[in-house]
């Protein structure tokens, strides 16, 4: 199995210790730049470097160890002060490192130092050494920081070096500026990464161990967790007490045991986060900008597959907050921010899981921006756009082949973006979210798990197997009975809904997609899963236990199907398919489309502020018509054949009553009906003013934000609109049920009269929205501007208004003029400006209408439930 | 030059023919398992079995080799071959003997050979009266 022989084990162990030797330095190093010297560091530095030049020589690495060699002796100048630090020392000591990495990689990778000539660097350094602190500024031969290895390949003298310095020295700071002394005065500096300190200090309690032996340990592990199942079932049966407490007990070591290996995997996520400042100092000098990088919960740790998993992840989006978060420095002082953008890059536990924040101050993510980008480079079309809210424009950024920068760089513009990191997170068990405020920055969170192999998952059964579901994708779990299977499922354009405390939740039943027969049931359980911000039920015929499982990696053959994450052995020794979330999402079809539009932008109130959710369906000859859904009380598919004609009108039994149904063709002008559709399935909108009354339409397509109405002539409308790219009339239900079906609009409120109220709004798209709501909830409403407001009154003045709804704009604040008009007269203020107590939001809908309601124009039962 | 190296081979019977396979591809025989069925899989890949805690797929040979489809009997073997990609095992009718064959007396396949099998054999072994299909692991037990 390990095939190390005593040479390959001290070259690894070389490898190791200078890596990580390398590591500390460049910190060091990056810290100093930052002026934040540490007592020791020199000290430090000066170790690490006469270690590495002491093993690579051992091990006959001639060119590491020279240039280790020379490294060691600056370092050793500058430790005993014959030499005072310059910033230029540091400088180089950084290409130090870089080349050191490089020649220990290619030790690692191919087992020699390759070709690479540092001769140079070694002349550098040799000459800061001679020059000691004579040195004339100009006369520093700071190297350029391009690779050392485009050096010329013979060895020059380190005069020739001299003499042919560099002639781009002015990208260096002037190396007369005496860095700051590494005096212990920084004590502020020191305090603030005591983690670090601890993280470097390797006392006598540790041991390295081969990774290799680590991994085969946690597969036994695995194993080990497996047999303990099994032994636990064993021993239920067997009722022997002696026999279940000693199954007890080794329940109790496996966990334990379980517990203590995972430890020995787990890795602090300093090892991703310490790259980043050398990172973004190397990205902030190319873009030339300025940012300052913080640093908080290095110490959280993580098992080490893990950190693994996040590490590119993260650099890449380091990589975007610089490239096009954080402004260039004129920009930020343009717009009032401090010149140096900030990044901020945060770890934390999260009970079993680990939250990796990268947060930046830059200038957010501009929806507007976005949706043009999509739509150019053929991610979405324009009419998906268009009804596309900010936040789900946001999103778009992990859509494939997206890339917000408007020029490309060579940063970040490669072809690769978000969705590869959304891609890698999810892989290894994650889930990635972004927050974005446009002009404040952008914060982009990944919720890890802390351990990968294994996991605690749910399983269930379905057909005739059992399927396990990782625990992190799960929310929550709901039993519907017979009685609300058919109460509760709705079914948009043949898809089945059910809404979750008023949120559209999309359901994929797992049998069919499986393509395996499930028994007759007569209630359903639905698991509702997460993806990120996207979430789902998966209908499963049963639910059973949770068990920690262990993930194992599927052939080939079946791992190219995207419903399984892996298989895994259960407490019976039978094995179970690892259902993936995400990949059933998406074969379900409901991974991008369906899980946002109905999720995010359904008829939940994140909606955007003057759109209304409205239930898109077509009825006569394939006219498009919208109903708010807020109107809607049930969506029913019914046989066609159970409508009934009585005394000339169609009723439906319907849960114990008679249910008037009507048709929008017998008053609206959109053609006569269709035939009956060969499946005899007629579909239903069930709205409820008082009683039930059935709207039997030809085909229930979807629903949609809707804004922007435009008025319309049709009578029993409110206006139209353009969705799906198609006009589509907006319906006054509540005026087509009073007209075909009098009898089902409730008596409380009086059929036939309707309150009427006049509406005085500036803005046509906001008065539009309003008034479209106040008619959809059964008010007759009259719409007009602020300066007509007095004119509508008066000239209304024989049919009265039974209240004002006026927008009090600053400086349009008709309210005094209604009071003098028509005093006593209900008046409701809207504003947009939230800060005008007396008003109510204009966006408030709910409000305005109980604000009539409370006012006594409007009686509550007349409303649409 | 010979198509295969001369050593030891593990024999199978499946639909009366007999194929062989280096015997130091093969980990072990197991009796009827149960097996997981993968909903989606496929056709070939009966289900997967659990072997001391590896999970393997148990490979169809018959609907893989387009033979004609028998029930199932209880009496089934499995046979667990080392690949490239992990244990696979497959389903065999019976085990047959262990040959030690010399690589020369291997034959191309001939011409007259189902197109079911063509591409699953590499070559075969006349051995007296009766004649031996190499199979090609790789060409059963991986991704087409």
């Amino acid at each position: 199995m390990s095939n190390y022989n005593e040479d390959d084990e001290i070259k690894q162990l070389f490898v190791d210790e200078s890596l990580e030797a390398l590591q500390r330095v460049e910190q060091l190093l990056l810290e100093a730049e930052n002026g934040q010297a540490r007592a020791n560091m020199v000290d430090t530095m000066f170790r690490d470097m006469h270690t590495i030049k002491g093993t690579s020589a051992l091990l006959a690495y001639e060119k590491t160890a020279s240039l280790a060699h020379a490294a060691e002796d600056l370092m050793s100048r500058l430790r005993d002060k014959s030499i005072t630090a310059r910033k230029d020392h540091f400088q180089h000591m950084v290409q130090v490192v870089d080349a050191l990495r490089q020649l220990v990689e290619n030790t690692r990778d191919h087992n020699t130092e390759g070709a690479l000539d540092f001769s140079t660097l070694v002349a550098t350094l040799r000459h800061d050494l001679e020059l000691g602190d004579t040195a004339p500024a100009e006369a520093a031969p700071a190297a350029r920081p391009s690779p050392p290895a485009s050096a010329p390949a013979t060895t020059p003298t380190p005069a020739a070096a001299i003499a042919a310095p560099a002639p781009t020295v002015s990208s260096a700071p002037a190396p007369t500026a005496p860095a700051p002394a590494p005096a212990p005065a920084h004590a502020p500096a020191e305090a603030a990464a005591p983690a670090q300190a601890e993280h470097h200090t390797e006392s006598d309690g540790t041991v390295r161990v081969n990774v290799g032996v680590l991994d085969k340990l946690m597969n036994l592990m695995g194993e080990l967790v497996l047999a303990r199942n099994q032994m636990v079932q064993l021993v239920k049966a067997v009722h022997d007490p002696q026999a279940q407490a000693a199954g007890q007990r080794l329940s109790i070591v496996t966990s334990d045991l379980q517990e203590q290996i995972m430890k020995t995997r787990m890795q602090p996520v300093a090892r991703v986060f310490e790259k980043i400042p050398r990172l973004v100092r190397d990205l902030a000098q190319q873009t030339g900008k300025r940012v300052a990088v913080e640093v908080e919960g290095t110490a959280t740790e993580l098992d080490k597959a893990l950190v693994e998993a996040i590490r590119d992840p993260i650099m890449h989006i380091v990589r975007n907050s610089i490239d096009h978060g954080i402004e260039r420095p004129d920009v930020r002082a343009q717009r009032n921010k401090p010149v140096t953008g900030r990044l901020l890059l945060r770890a934390a536990h999260e009970g079993s899981t680990v939250t990796i924040e990268v947060r930046d101050d830059g200038g957010g993510i501009d929806p507007t921006i976005v949706k043009r980008v999509a739509v150019t480079r053929g991610v979405i079309t324009q009419a998906e756009a268009d009804r596309m809210s900010d936040r789900e424009a946001t999103e778009l950024v992990f859509r494939p082949g997206f890339s917000t920068a408007e020029k490309v760089t060579n940063l970040s513009g490669r072809g690769v973006g978000m969705d590869v990191v959304r891609t890698h997170v999810e892989r290894a068990g994650g889930m990635v979210e972004l927050e974005s405020h446009l002009g404040k920055g952008t914060t982009i969170r990944m919720k890890m798990p802390l351990t990968l192999a294994i996991i605690p998952a749910l399983l269930v059964r379905d057909g005739a197997q059992r399927f396990a579901i990782p625990q992190a994708n799960l929310l929550e779990l709901v039993y519907l009975d017979e009685e609300q299977t058919r109460k509760d499922i709705e079914y948009v354009r043949g898809a089945p809904i059910y809404r979750l405390r008023g949120e559209i939740l999309p359901l994929v039943k797992l049998s069919p997609l499986l393509r395996h027969q499930t028994q007759e049931q007569q209630g359903v359980n639905i698991v509702v899963v997460a993806i990120g911000a996207r979430r789902y039920g998966l209908v499963v015929e049963a639910i059973q236990d949770t068990e920690e499982i262990v993930i194992k990696p599927l052939h080939s053959m079946i791992k190219k199907l995207p419903c399984y994450a892996g298989a895994t052995v259960l407490g019976d020794g039978g094995v179970a398919l690892i259902l993936d979330v995400a990949g059933i999402a998406s074969m379900a079809g409901i991974e991008m489309k369906g899980a946002q539009e109905f999720g995010a932008a359904g008829v939940t109130a994140t909606a955007d502020e003057h759109t209304q959710s409205m239930l898109i369906f077509t009825a006569g000859e394939n006219a498009r018509c919208a109903v708010p859904v807020s109107m809607l009380a049930r969506l029913e598919q019914v046989d066609a054949k159970t409508i009934e004609v009585v005394a000339g009108g169609e009723v439906l039994q319907y849960r114990g009553e008679l249910m008037p149904i009507i048709r929008p063709e017998s008053a609206l002008p959109i053609g006569s009906p269709p035939p009956m559709p060969e499946d005899g399935v007629q579909q239903l909108l069930v709205f409820n003013f008082g009683r039930p009354v059935g709207l039997a339409v030809s085909a229930i397509l979807d629903t949609s934000e809707v804004d922007a109405t435009h008025p319309s002539d049709v009578p029993m409308t409110l206006g139209k609109a353009v969705v799906f790219s198609r006009t589509t009339l907006i319906v006054d239900v509540f005026a087509l049920v009073r007209q075909l079906a009098p009898g089902c609009v409730s008596s409380s409120g009086g059929p036939t009269r309707r309150p009427r109220v006049l509406l005085a709004d500036e803005v046509d798209a906001m008065r539009a929205s309003l008034a479209g709501f106040l008619r959809a909830s059964g008010l007759d409403v009259v719409e007009t501007t602020s300066e007509a407001v007095v004119r509508e009154l008066r000239n209304h003045s024989g049919r009265q208004f039974d209240a004002v709804v006026a927008s009090v704009a600053k400086g349009k604040d008709v309210s005094v003029q209604v009071k003098q008009e028509q005093p006593g007269l209900p008046l409701v203020c809207v504003t947009n400006d939230a800060t005008n107590g007396a008003a109510i939001k204009r966006v408030e809908r709910e409000m305005v209408l109980e604000a009539l309601v409370a006012a006594g124009v409007f009686a509550k039962e007349v409303r649409a439930s | 030059m010979s198509i295969a190296e001369s050593g030891q081979w593990a024999t199978f019977f499946l639909a009366k023919e007999q194929f062989a396979v280096p015997v130091e591809d093969v980990q072990e025989v197991l009796l009827s398992q149960p097996l997981t069925p993968v909903p989606l899989a496929p056709a070939q890949i009966v289900g997967l079995l659990n072997l001391r805690g590896a999970i393997m797929p148990a490979i169809d040979l018959r609907t893989r080799l387009k033979f004609e489809q028998v029930a199932p009997s209880e009496y089934q073997k499995l046979l667990v071959l080392k690949t490239n990609e992990g244990l696979v095992s497959i389903v065999v009718d019976e085990i047959g003997d262990v040959f030690e064959l010399a690589g020369e007396g291997w034959r191309p396949v001939p011409d007259t050979l189902e197109l079911g099998h063509r591409d699953a054999v590499f070559g075969i072994f006349p051995l007296d009266g009766q004649m031996l299909l190499g199979l090609k692991t790789h060409a059963v037990c991986a991704d087409e």
